[in-house]
């Protein structure tokens, strides 16, 4: 308890106190003279076009970008085990490590207007166009997000991968010598908690992939990357603190019950292994 | 092996502390070093002087008054100071301009050769006249005997001189056009230069000329150019006769509406800003004729003390001449500021420094003894704030701050970014000022029109000190000659779009204008919104026939061969029909009459002037406010804050030149269009019509506008349509999506 108290005391102070004190906007209006409204926060918020057009992107690409990421990275965990290489491990660890800025640089110079894919396209007889631009702007932010995150979470699941006796592979290889085979029906199911947590963190870091929208678009990305947060941070900056304080509970309490099923989740899956 | 191991740690070890200890000892010793280094101030001990240190302040103060006739009260250098050309009914002389000692009499006959423009000393105090005889200047000389010698006679077309000035190597003059012209002592013509605000001389041989940009230098009597330093002036630096050479050491003072700043006389490089005329000056945007600068650094300006425009209806008996009129000498020191230990009362918030603001500021204090205001702002200027802003997150640090209270008691919520105004507005976090409004003094006089725009749901929460107008300037003889009658006041731009078709064949151009017609585009666009976007329903309409004709009548149009002249200044040039860049600004007085006489002298063509063109369903006049405040509702001293924006809407103070754009209260929009007839230089009927022209564009305004931002969402794929990058269709949809999504955040 006394190692954990430091941070918990920061996380009280700078996270749960401000969430608990902003949660008098979701039933008030105004600021200074302050007045009690009950639901209409909320009524107005769903019928927002704005806050739905945020919305639906935002679940677009969370139900696209997490589960890809969450399967890439095992496909890629499997492979790095059959090939262990340190360097590679330590590699794929550097979209992290690079500053969102630099990247994002990088990203408009392959991506944007004139960019390197887009002349790789004009020289092959092909049409470049603005990659970062709609009808692209998605897939290309799903790009940007798997190659920043991959790296991650494929050396969380290869410790967990590291972690399964050899047994197991060597009893499936009797039957089978498929890589895919062992990983999807052996090693997923024993590894599903951490599979679980990696899906998790991904949705969290989901989330986050707002830094790199407005570090390339401003307040006002293309309309199919207008997220959740754009919306959040453009309502704060129109001091219209009722509709953003109820729209990050509203995104607090989804992502509170992705985290709740994980916990449950796991808590089953240890009961089972337990045989209680 | 272990051994090995252990003592590759300890050496790894030894080698990062080595490394930190270099580090740490590295940046220790850079930073001294950079301190030990740096320069307490960065001039030297002459280029320092004039500009303020903390806790200093320029005090102006008067000393003395006198009735003056005269248009024009040029101080002159002479051996002990300045000396003003002073006459009376049978008399003229030169006096020194703090004594009013006479340091020489007029002689009699050169006021009766002709009129007596202005009088100069050389270096050795031998005195010079400028005599205007029809269309040309007499120069005589007082020789020491008192005998008088006709120097030099010269073509000056009949104009009237603004400025002159002697040396021994010939005389120079400016015009009432701003053209210089420079006459070496043989009759020589050496020099002729135009855009010319002030000259100087230094009695050695070197003219200086301040041509807003650049500030030159000539060496006499070859004219050779010593240097142009372009990259000198401020912005706003547009006073005429207001630039002074300080010899002691070689300095140049120029002063400007704003600011007087210094530069460095050898080669014209700037070296900081002396006088911030909002602080130190409240006399100084009267009109100012004169200006010098002792051996001490004082600066000296001679000021109108009261400018009365009833003359008007006489013009002609009082042409250059007016009895009421009162001349004051103004001394500016450097002194210690005295309120500098008071505490602050009152606290004014905006994002960047308003030398509007600054001015008010500093009437409210003179008014209000017991009170000191602390401006407090994050950006010097308005063009460094719109530089910055984007990059910068000013609005969200804004939030925040308004947020937790750590505001002041106003606080600027509006400028051209006025949507920022409606956020602001739609919150209970500042005043509804409709009742002190009502009550105000000032309030019969101030703009019905903007004050009822920027009402939300029946409350002013803002009050918009000045405001931006655009407006067209139409060459109406090349109108005659293609056979173009248009009602321009009511014209829309698809009524102006559609003269293309008479254009035809012409070597005419409908538009000229200063660079691309993406700006003009983005005009025509502003004055159809209200008919295609309503801010209160939140509905956009995009697909409105009119309008979609509008769109594609205008890529027609950007085909045409006619279409537009591109120019690198602002006005007409004799071969487009419309100039589309105009813009009221404070320097109305100066800058338009010019475009309007460069006109007629280049082309013999008028020009006029209408405000910009109506939208195709309904007139969509728009001003764009600028400098909007609030009272922030928690403040304490609310009282206070309204005194203060009291001043600041009150006629005297919106007069004031520091006021950049229209001004909100309407009475001192007469009073800045008498003014420019005034200063015109001649104040004839032609003169008073073309400014009269202005009451129209600031009349004909339906609202003040409010969709900045929204503009951005509607003109970048319309623009990618007139193009080519975008269907009409995709362009419409994106746009719509676009203001959609803005309307509803």
């Amino acid at each position: 308890m006394v190692y954990v108290l430091p941070g918990l005391a920061g996380l009280c102070v700078f996270y749960i106190a401000p969430f608990v004190l902003s949660l008098r906007y979701i039933f008030t209006r105004g600021v200074s003279r302050v007045e009690f409204v009950g639901l209409a926060n909320f009524r107005d918020l769903f019928r927002n076009p704005a806050y739905g057009l945020a919305m639906k992107n935002t679940l677009i690409f969370t139900a696209i970008s997490v589960p890809v990421l969450t399967l890439l990275a095992l496909l890629l965990a499997a492979v790095l085990q059959q090939r262990d290489s340190k360097f590679l491990r330590w590699t794929m660890m550097a979209p992290m490590i690079i500053p969102v800025a630099s990247a994002l640089l990088g990203w408009s110079a392959i991506l944007g207007r004139g960019g390197l894919l887009g002349r790789l396209i004009q020289v092959m007889g092909g049409q470049g166009k603005d990659y970062l631009a709609d009808p692209w702007a998605r897939w290309s932010l799903i790009l940007i997000f798997l190659v920043k995150n991959l790296g991650y979470m494929t050396v969380i699941l290869s410790g967990a991968l590291a972690g399964i006796p050899k047994e197991y592979r060597e009893a499936y290889s009797l039957d089978s010598n498929s890589l895919w085979g062992y990983t999807f029906r052996v090693a997923a199911p024993i590894i599903s908690p951490v599979l679980f947590f990696v899906a998790v963190l991904s949705l969290v870091n989901s989330f986050q992939i707002f830094r790199e929208v407005y570090g390339l678009y401003g307040d006002y990305p293309p309309n199919s990357l207008y997220m959740l947060q754009t919306f959040l941070n453009n309502n704060f900056a129109k001091l219209n603190y009722s509709r953003l304080c109820t729209a990050s509970f509203l995104v607090s309490m989804a992502i509170a019950l992705a985290v709740s099923v994980y916990l449950w989740f796991q808590h089953r899956a240890a009961k089972e292994e337990s045989g209680l | 092996m272990k051994q090995n191991k252990k003592m590759r740690l300890i050496g790894l070890s030894a080698a990062l502390m080595l490394l930190v200890v270099i580090g740490i000892g590295g940046g220790v010793w850079y930073f001294r070093r950079g301190a030990e280094e740096a320069p307490a101030p960065e001039f030297s001990q002459a280029e320092r002087t004039g500009v303020i240190k903390e806790g200093e302040i320029y005090q102006e103060e008067t000393i003395r008054e006198f009735p003056h006739p005269w248009a024009y009260g040029n101080i002159v250098p002479y051996s002990r100071g300045g000396a003003i050309l002073r006459s009376d009914d049978s008399e003229a002389w030169m006096e020194d301009m703090i004594t009013g000692e006479v340091i020489q009499e007029i002689p009699e006959n050169w006021k009766t050769e002709g009129w007596l423009w202005e009088a100069a000393f050389d270096g050795n105090d031998v005195l010079y006249g400028a005599v205007g005889v029809q269309e040309e200047i007499k120069i005589f000389c007082l020789a020491p005997d008192g005998t008088t010698e006709e120097k030099l006679q010269v073509n000056f077309s009949g104009k009237k001189v603004r400025k002159f000035l002697v040396d021994e190597f010939g005389c120079y003059f400016v015009d009432e056009n701003s053209n210089l012209e420079a006459f070496l002592w043989n009759g020589q013509r050496c020099l002729q230069l135009d855009h010319v605000r002030d000259i100087a001389v230094d009695g050695q041989g070197t003219l200086y000329v301040n041509r807003f940009e650049p500030l030159e230098a000539y060496q006499m009597p070859q004219a050779e150019k010593i240097y142009s330093s372009n990259s000198t002036l401020s912005y706003g630096m547009q006073i005429e006769n207001q630039m002074a050479y300080e010899k002691n050491l070689g300095l140049l003072y120029i002063n400007g509406d704003s600011f007087t700043q210094i530069f460095n006389a050898e080669n014209g490089s700037f070296l900081g800003t002396a006088m911030r005329n909002g602080d130190s000056a409240p006399s100084m945007d009267r009109c100012a004729p004169g200006f010098y600068v002792d051996g001490e650094q004082n600066m000296y300006c001679t000021i109108r003390s009261e400018l009365t425009f009833d003359f008007m209806d006489d013009r002609k008996a009082v042409e250059m001449r007016h009895p009421g009129l009162a001349l004051g000498v103004y001394r500016y020191q450097i002194v210690e500021d005295r309120r500098d230990e008071m505490p602050y009362t009152l606290t004014v918030t905006g994002p960047y420094r308003s030398e509007y603001m600054a001015r008010v500021i500093q009437q409210f204090e003179l008014e209000h003894p017991g009170q000191r205001v602390k401006y407090d702002y994050e950006y010097a200027s308005q063009q460094d704030f719109y530089r910055k802003v984007d990059q910068d997150g000013y609005f969200d640090r804004m939030n925040l701050r308004i947020l937790s209270g750590d505001v002041g008691d106003l606080v600027m919520t509006g400028g051209t970014w006025s949507d920022v105004y409606h956020y602001f507005a739609n919150t209970d976090l500042f005043e509804d000022l409709t009742p002190w409004l009502e009550n105000s003094q000032s309030y019969p006089e101030l703009d019905p029109v903007l004050l009822n725009s920027i009402k939300i749901e029946g409350k002013i929460k803002g009050v918009p000190l000045e405001t931006d107008y655009y407006y067209v300037m139409i060459d109406s003889e090349l109108c005659q000659k293609a056979g173009i009658t248009m009602d321009w006041q009511n014209a829309s731009w698809g009524d102006v779009l559609d003269l293309l078709t008479q254009l035809e064949g012409t070597d005419c151009y409908l538009f000229e204008a200063m660079g691309d017609m993406q700006r003009a585009f983005t005009r025509m666009l502003i004055s159809n919104m209200p008919d295609l976007i309503d801010r209160r329903t939140k509905e956009v309409d995009l697909r409105q026939d009119w309008f979609i004709e509008l769109i594609e009548k205008w890529k027609k149009a950007e085909a045409h061969p006619n279409f537009c002249k591109k120019n690198f200044e602002r006005g007409l040039t004799g071969k487009g029909l419309v100039s589309i860049d105009g813009m009221t600004s404070r320097n109305m007085e100066t800058d338009e009459l010019y475009l309007v006489r460069r006109l007629k002298e280049k082309t013999g063509h008028t020009a006029e002037i209408y405000p910009l063109f109506c939208g195709e369903k309904s007139a969509g006049r728009t001003a764009t406010g600028a400098d909007l405040y609030s009272i922030y509702a928690a403040s304490e001293q609310k009282e206070a804050a309204q005194q203060l924006l009291e001043i600041a809407i009150r006629q005297d103070l919106q007069q004031v030149k520091v006021l950049f754009s229209g001004p909100l209260n309407q009475a001192a929009r007469e009073k800045r269009i008498q003014r420019a007839i005034y200063w015109s230089g001649s104040p004839n009927q032609e003169v008073e019509e073309f400014y009269r022209q202005f009451e129209r564009i600031y009349t004909s305004v339906d609202t003040l506008y409010d969709m900045n931002k929204l503009k951005e969402d509607l003109w970048r794929p319309l623009w990618d349509y007139v193009e080519g990058q975008k269907t009409l269709d995709q362009a419409l949809e994106q746009a719509e999506q676009n203001l959609r999504l803005r309307l509803y955040e």
